[in-house]
């Protein structure tokens, strides 16, 4: 019969109940460091891609010079009308943005609400061609944009810090059927939807593509004002394979190196990879997950190497009755991994409710998803098992004669 | 497999251990030329005032640290051969350390785990049990952690206590049940009893002692009527002694216990002790007592006091049961003679070299030779002596003592006898009267 295992590991941390709550609550803190700084970095990188993320598309064209949706590389449509030609395409939208001439100019008679000028993202589209999901839109929306001169507007944009206009966007009070006015055009609000601000705009504006061409395109460019296009989105037949149609469309349309085709996930990790890497916002977060992450294994380390501390004796008893090095190794490994778990717990709880409350605070979208809880988890764990081997040069202290 | 070394060989070896702390200026020499055989289940006391190197000689035999110079010896059961310490690696150390039950004066117990865990921890370093939690609660119980006290009254069982819930003297027994669960064929103790009370004391020695060799039933007896006879005598309970038998169905364990406890002394097999780094003295008390009774035996050394006698004794024995034989001659303490092999010579002068024998192990017969014939004149087996007439009258040896079978006497030399012969002459010069007569 084997000896019943001894959870020698566990019951060292849990002996004593009031000073393992101390551990893992250190622990905890550095597990709601690392999460509220990823959440922030996230909350941003997802704000500044949320038109990617809401393209009704399967792949996306764009000019391969336009590194981020800020600025205004685009290509003819021309190549994308070629794409339809490609099997398995079953249709080409175009997608009209515009970040520098767009500026809202709230009309409302009374001054005490109306908002100032401001500049805010305008989108261009196809009414009918529903080339973007636009979350919670009001319905019938679409329809009415087909009317020219009417805009769907963001009940999500930058919240003003007015106290005399809560609840209100900097913007000012937007509602559907008031008249505003874009770029010196009136406009008739007929819907509302709820897409967010990020850095690069306060707000969005979702025009028909006639409306928009004929405000911001005609006055400023010669010639055919549809005929320059930001982004191109293809719907594939349902069960096609995205990947290999993008190679194919990319033949059809890209060998002058004009165009470059993408998958959507593709352009949602171009887009992120642009704000991570190109603004301080992946070197900031970055760096305060650094520090969490560095609080956490010199909290873990103190915990294991007073562990070993106090149990020296023990372990020296142990090593003089015959147990290798490596087993005491192993019991501070496993000590390790339970803190990792034991922090992260109550840690991530704390996360999630700073989460909620930092959302409602700042209106910046910060969410936990299933893949940050892993990713938490898993920096958790690195940190705790990095803290238990720089603790093993203890363990490895412990000398058997010390017993007597 | 051998569970035991061939008969007549010692299950631990100590040669020239010599062993330093330090190096350079701060270099301390604290063990010096040591050697040391302990026999199979023998029980081995260490004395020897604090500092005097035992507890660095007995961390050396566990593989505790790394042996300098000289050589231990272990008898490894399950190889049939001995361990050679110098130069081990330490995973082989750690092998040598799992042969090994170690019993700690600072019990080092974890403060986490209960007994029974605690115990446990050592199962675990054997890889089956037929019942391992079985074999830990019957030797807690005997130990008198489990349910029953000493008079057998029901108790409230300790094994699932943690040690801050236990005294020191449950502790200590804890430590002990966790260094005996594997049944070490050595055990090495540190102060082992300092913290009990007399009884649970009694009760770790008799351990001790029953896993070394069979005890006879009388004798486990009188542990238990010892208490009768006098109420502060320590005794064990009359239900502890079937399961100390139980639990002691496999013997042939060696102890070496460290200790100042005199409660434990006079139950030692053997008692060495150290001072300054060096073992002084290695006394097999049995060994002792017989070559104390052989010397009485003799008038020469009768009328003397009982230490002079222990004087002569001490510089006598070799350390070696007098039931086994020596492997070796050792000049000036023991002579192995072959059959047929003459021991003294008749007519042969006595000089300087002259010595006065006691017989150790094996037969010799007596021989005279008168006109031409021998005569035998006696035949004499352990604890008999020859050799004293011819030393006492300074004249040649009066008679032929020749080995019958292999021999081994201890030897007195001339000048050791010549000094006690003057302490005693009046005595010995009443034996000559009546021997010349």
């Amino acid at each position: 019969m084997n000896v019943p295992w001894v959870p020698l590991a566990w019951l060292n941390l849990t002996h004593d109940r009031v000073r393992f709550a101390l551990f893992a609550s250190g622990i905890a803190f550095a597990v709601v460091l690392m999460s509220v700084q990823l959440g922030i970095m996230n909350a941003m990188l997802d704000s500044n891609t949320i038109v990617f993320q809401k393209l009704n598309a399967d792949l996306v064209v764009v000019n391969p010079a336009r590194p981020s949706i800020l600025f205004r590389h685009t290509f003819q449509r021309s190549r994308l009308d070629q794409t339809i030609g490609v099997p398995g395409v079953v249709s080409a939208h175009a997608i009209y943005l515009e970040h520098e001439l767009g500026r809202l100019r709230n009309t409302d008679p009374n001054p005490q609400t109306r908002g100032r000028t401001r500049r805010l993202r305008v989108i261009g589209v196809d009414p009918a061609a529903h080339a973007i999901d636009l979350p919670h839109l009001d319905p019938g929306s679409w329809e009415k944009l087909q009317t020219p001169n009417t805009a769907l507007f963001d009940r999500k944009a930058r919240p003003s810090l007015n106290p005399r206009s809560p609840g209100e966007s900097v913007y000012g009070k937007l509602e559907p059927g008031m008249k505003t006015e874009l770029s010196g055009h009136e406009m008739t609000l007929v819907g509302g939807f709820e897409l967010g601000f990020d850095f690069g705009c306060d707000g969005t504006i979702v025009l028909s593509d006639r409306t928009f061409t004929t405000i911001l395109r005609e006055p400023y460019t010669l010639g055919d004002p549809m005929a320059d296009i930001d982004y191109g989105v293809l719907r594939l037949q349902p069960g096609s394979d995205p990947n290999e149609l993008k190679k194919q469309v990319q033949q059809v349309i890209g060998r002058e190196g004009d165009v470059m085709v993408m998958t959507k996930a593709e352009a949602i990790d171009r887009e992120r990879n642009f704000w991570w890497a190109s603004t301080p916002i992946g070197f900031a977060f970055g760096a305060g997950v650094i520090l969490g992450f560095v609080v956490g294994m010199v909290i873990c380390y103190q915990i294991l190497s007073s562990d070993v501390a106090d149990h020296f004796a023990q372990y020296a008893t142990l090593r003089a009755i015959g147990y290798p090095n490596r087993y005491l190794s192993s019991i501070v490994l496993q000590e390790s991994v339970i803190l990792a778990l034991a922090g992260y717990l109550p840690g991530l709880l704390v996360a999630w409710g700073a989460y909620a409350y930092l959302t409602k605070i700042s209106a910046m979208p910060l969410t936990l998803t299933l893949g940050r809880a892993a990713l938490v988890l898993g920096l958790t764990l690195v940190m705790c098992v990095a803290s238990g081997f720089l603790a093993l040069n203890k363990v490895k202290k412990v000398d058997p004669a010390d017993v007597f | 497999m051998s569970q035991s070394p061939p008969p007549g060989l010692p299950v631990l070896r100590i040669r020239g251990v010599n062993h330093h702390f330090g190096e350079g200026e701060t270099k301390s020499h604290v063990l010096f030329d040591n050697h040391l055989e302990v026999m199979p289940g023998e029980l081995v006391i260490m004395s020897g005032p604090s500092g005097s190197g035992k507890t660095t000689l007995l961390t050396l035999i566990g593989g505790l640290r790394k042996l300098q110079d000289g050589q231990i010896e272990v008898w490894h059961p399950d190889v049939g051969d001995y361990i050679k310490l110098l130069g081990l690696p330490e995973e082989q150390l750690v092998e040598v350390r799992k042969l090994i039950g170690f019993i700690f004066q600072r019990h080092n117990l974890f403060d986490s785990l209960t007994a029974l865990q605690n115990v446990r921890m050592a199962q675990r370093l054997k890889s089956k049990s037929s019942d391992p939690d079985a074999e830990a609660l019957e030797l807690l119980t005997y130990l008198l952690l489990g349910d029953r006290d000493l008079n057998g009254q029901t108790q409230k069982p300790r094994v699932l206590y943690k040690p801050a819930a236990l005294s020191g003297g449950q502790r200590q027994r804890v430590a002990v049940a966790r260094a005996l669960i594997n049944r070490p064929k050595l055990v090495l103790a540190d102060e082992p009893t300092a913290a009990l009370d007399a009884n649970t004391g009694l009760a770790v020695v008799a351990l001790l002692r029953s896993l070394a060799r069979v005890r006879p039933d009388a004798e486990l007896d009188a542990l238990v009527r010892a208490g009768e006879e006098t109420s502060d005598a320590p005794r064990l309970g009359e239900w502890q002694i079937p399961l100390l038998k139980k639990i002691t169905q496999e013997t042939g364990t060696t102890s070496l216990i460290v200790t100042h406890d005199a409660r434990i002394m006079n139950l030692a097999d053997r008692i060495v002790n150290m001072e300054r780094g060096r073992i002084q003295s290695n006394v097999v008390v049995a060994e002792r007592l017989f070559v104390r009774e052989g010397l009485r035996q003799s008038p020469v050394f009768a009328a003397i006091l009982p230490e002079e006698q222990q004087k002569i004794a001490d510089q006598m024995l070799v350390g070696v049961h007098p039931d086994q034989t020596v492997r070796e001659m050792q000049p000036g303490r023991v002579e192995v003679f072959e059959p047929g092999s003459v021991i003294v010579r008749q007519g042969e002068a006595v000089d300087e070299h002259s010595k006065f024998y006691l017989i150790r192990r094996g037969t010799v017969e007596v021989l005279r030779e008168q006109e031409g014939h021998t005569e035998k004149l006696d035949a004499m087996g352990p604890g008999r002596y020859f050799g004293e007439v011819a030393l006492l009258m300074n004249q040649p040896r009066n008679a032929t003592v020749r080995a019958v079978d292999r021999v081994e006497v201890y030897t007195v030399d001339r000048e050791t006898f010549d000094r006690f012969r003057d302490v005693s002459r009046p005595f010995i010069d009443r034996i000559l009267v009546n021997f010349q007569r």
